[in-house]
């Protein structure tokens, strides 16, 4: 099971990486915040590998935690590109 | 040692999932196209994620990722809805990139003011008790009986308001369409993750096509919305509850009727789940 975690993280921080190049170069608001929601995600699926890899299944609420919180600022994002334009 | 293997295995393909949705974000053009790969490969990359751990971790393990993979797959094409339409109305019409661009949305907030009839008052207990469980990962007794009484705690304190009740659900056909949903989903994510690892772009023609729903109630309109974002290639990017119609983003346009028909049989599916729903005048 080590190995596999091993592999499910590196191809997660890859990803992560992705995410943050994509977080970097924008350009508009709504392209940053797409690329943020994605980096929460890699980051909770990374939260369940590394509850795997400690082997304890408390660790499993963050996900919970983390999919409601990521919708609560995807949504508020939302809103202020809505209301106010794209400030960029 | 077979959980481990289960586990294990969706736990690879999840990681998969997210990396073909990390390099979609980063290659399609434009906001909209972007969630497209954000909404469907993660949800479902998340998923496989969570329940491998939670399989190859046990039964507590298992109850409480499904909880977080429902939430994420309920909020996750709201949050794109919103980001979408957010994304179209900062940039104006005539600029937006679109092959067809039918998008000309009423002003948010437009239609809020009706109050949301509210779930019986035993069932919105027995479902946070449910949730409490849940999140406890244990169905002893005492959790149980601290679930119901945080249930009513809520209920008489905050008196939360929900739309399902007494409105005739049909769980056979909720099931089915929750059938539909899934497959949608993993048939839309398998057609993302192509594209997101294919090279050619050119096959990349966004459009925003109005599809009207004659007659349609708002709890189907609803179900359909969120069906058609987990459907290969197209998101929808608002909602019209005033003449029933949705908007609907399609990464590779070719012509309107045919985004027309694929909505309409999705909406057929919806208005078998909840047929007897009051409908918009």
């Amino acid at each position: 099971m080590t190995a596999v975690v091993t592999v499910v993280l590196g191809v997660l921080a890859v990803s992560g990486l992705l995410a943050v190049v994509a977080l970097i170069r924008g350009p508009s608001a709504a392209d940053r915040m797409v690329a943020l929601d994605l980096l929460l995600l890699v980051l909770a699926g990374a939260t369940a590998a590394g509850a795997v890899a400690a082997d304890d299944g408390t660790l499993l609420v963050v996900l919970v935690v983390v999919t409601l919180i990521a919708f609560v600022g995807t949504v508020a994002v939302a809103r202020i590109i809505e209301l106010r334009g794209e400030a960029e | 040692m077979i959980a481990d293997a289960v586990g294990g295995a969706a736990m690879v393909a999840g990681a998969l999932l997210m990396l073909a949705s990390a390099l979609g974000v980063l290659r399609f053009p434009g906001p909209v196209a972007r969630l497209h790969a954000a909404t469907k490969a993660a949800t479902l990359g998340l998923a496989l994620l969570a329940l491998g751990a939670g399989v190859a971790l046990g039964t507590a393990a298992v109850v409480l990722t499904a909880l977080a993979v429902a939430f994420q797959t309920l909020t996750a094409p709201i949050a794109g809805h919103l980001l979408a339409r957010a994304a179209l109305t900062a940039v104006p019409p005539g600029r937006r990139n679109l092959a067809r661009d039918d998008f000309d949305p009423p002003p948010a907030d437009s239609g809020g003011s009706r109050t949301p009839r509210s779930l019986p008052a035993v069932a919105t207990v027995l479902l946070l008790a449910a949730a409490w469980i849940g999140l406890w990962g244990d169905p002893s007794f005492a959790n149980a009986a601290a679930g119901i009484a945080t249930g009513l705690a809520v209920v008489v304190l905050v008196r939360p308001p929900a739309a399902a009740a007494r409105l005739g659900l049909r769980p056979a056909g909720l099931l089915r369409f929750a059938g539909a949903f899934a497959a949608a989903l993993v048939r839309g994510t398998l057609a993302v993750a192509r594209e997101a690892i294919d090279p050619d772009d050119s096959a990349i023609r966004q459009a925003v096509v109005r599809v009207d729903l004659p007659g349609s109630s708002r709890a189907a309109l609803v179900l359909t919305a969120d069906a058609v974002t987990l459907t290969p290639g197209s998101l929808t990017v608002d909602v019209d509850l005033e003449r029933p119609a949705l908007y609907v983003h399609v990464l590779h346009f070719v012509e309107a009727d045919a985004v027309r028909r694929d909505v309409e049989r999705l909406h057929a599916v919806a208005v078998g789940a909840v047929p007897n729903l009051e409908t918009t005048p």
